[in-house]
């Protein structure tokens, strides 16, 4: 058994939505995961991760319906090793989530991401619904619903052409709704790659806009920023659980389609290149120590940009889909955002150093007063 | 429940880790009780109080989970 394993699960690819960023692709003709593939998909994860965190994704993965749900919380609680830790994390855009959603989210325990891009105008000038109406209004409601019944929720925001520029108004807008935040960059693939030339950041305004978050939450945090937390804590333990950052995506992360396909995680669905093997025909064991996985896995090793560089411990080369997107299929590049991030490490390193140093002084300092 | 960065890795000597890359960062020779700065307070308790009054803990949970867009 492995120690710890991350699951994507996509019930559906389908979305109610028509966000203009959106990566997510159908990788086949099934609309949603039946009740067969995802018996067998939690039996055999639970089997082989001695701890494992779902998180359930899409499509839109409320589309699926409570009652899949239910079924997925039976089948965990029916093949569940004694002492075996289970997380089930939900990611949806939040307008279909009403009190019975939020009811069960509650009971049973669920961490619930919703993705929305800050205040309305900024929001609803891309994560649109398919008549192209702003879906601000219905995400809020959603959001509001979650918090009434005490769910644990977190915002998902994308940085991309649209509010780089507003980083002060979306962290206003998370502290004003008192939401821990989860930043991401976008990324040129699926239907998003249409709109690419509107949207596309340079790995410069990344790191711009990231410090300028981060100089902001450092002095005076008000709200949790899961990013920050993990790199911080990456450069005492020099390693990082972020995916794209981890150089573990295919063995302790991975991705199940709604066809029991599996791929190194749910930027690759339909990618057949990437495709690891099935979940309802082949063992866990296979699928992990496939072709395509262990390509991924040794990646790290053949980046001859990466082997000088200060950071590669903390990042493995950053995510091996970006690099696949951005060098025509070739996943031994660097992550598009590469330069980036490496500015956004510099800076939180030297300034949590500094902040360290602060504080060790102060602590001499005290002990020189008693 | 609780946890702060050293009780996450189990790291009570990470500097004695070898590495050719940036030196590992280290909460060594620091009183928590003298730390202003409330990032570095949650790092070395697992929570602290934030500017709106309100506290934030890091939990277990947190470090198994991700936010994919």
């Amino acid at each position: 058994m492995m120690d710890k394993g991350l699951i994507i699960m996509r019930p559906t690819e389908d979305c109610n939505l028509a966000c203009r960023y959106c990566y997510s692709v159908k990788s086949s003709k099934v609309l949603i995961m039946n009740k067969e593939v995802l018996e067998v998909a939690i039996r055999k994860i639970l089997g082989f991760y001695k701890q494992a965190t779902f998180v359930w994704h899409g499509g839109e993965s409320t589309l699926a319906e409570i009652g899949f749900f239910k079924e997925a919380i039976r089948f965990q609680d029916t093949y569940k090793k004694e002492g075996q830790k289970i997380i089930n994390e939900i990611q949806t855009n939040g307008t279909l989530v009403d009190e019975k959603w939020a009811k069960f989210f509650k009971e049973c325990s669920f961490f619930v991401g919703v993705s929305i891009d800050g205040p309305q105008e900024i929001n609803d000038s891309v994560r649109i619904h398919q008549n192209s109406k702003g879906a601000y209004e219905d995400i809020l409601r959603g959001i509001n619903v979650l918090k009434n019944y005490g769910v644990n929720v977190a915002g998902i925001c994308v940085l991309a052409k649209h509010n780089i520029d507003c980083v002060d108004e979306i962290i206003d807008f998370y502290e004003k709704h008192d939401m821990p935040l989860n930043i991401n960059p976008f990324i040129s693939s699926g239907k998003g790659s249409m709109f690419s030339a509107q949207l596309l950041i340079s790995p410069e305004e990344y790191s711009g806009a990231m410090i300028r978050i981060f100089d902001r939450w450092f002095e005076n945090p008000s709200i949790k920023i899961y990013d920050f937390y993990k790199i911080i804590k990456s450069f005492f333990t020099g390693s990082n659980n972020i995916c794209c950052y981890s150089g573990k995506c295919s063995s302790e992360y991975i991705s199940v389609c709604p066809n029991g396909d599996v791929y190194p995680c749910g930027r690759w669905a339909g990618e057949k290149t990437f495709l690891m093997g099935n979940i309802e025909r082949d063992l866990l064991e296979d699928i992990i120590s496939s072709g395509p996985a262990i390509k991924i896995l040794n990646r790290g090793k053949l980046l001859d940009e990466c082997q000088n560089c200060q950071w590669f411990e903390v990042c493995n080369g950053g995510c091996p889909h970006t690099a696949f997107l951005y060098n025509k299929g070739d996943i031994h590049h660097q992550d598009f955002y590469c330069q980036g991030r490496k500015n956004l490490f510099t800076h939180i390193y030297n300034k949590v150093s500094k902040e360290l140093e602060k504080s060790r002084k102060a602590t001499l300092l005290a002990s020189l007063k008693t | 429940m609780k946890t702060t960065i050293c009780q996450a890795e189990n790291i009570s000597h990470p500097q004695s880790k070898k590495r050719e890359q940036f030196p590992l960062l280290v909460l060594q020779g620091i009183d928590p009780s003298v730390v202003k700065n409330p990032v570095i307070k949650m790092l070395m308790t697992g929570d602290a109080v934030l500017a709106s009054g309100r506290r934030c803990s890091i939990i277990p949970e947190d470090e198994m989970l991700i936010f994919l867009d």
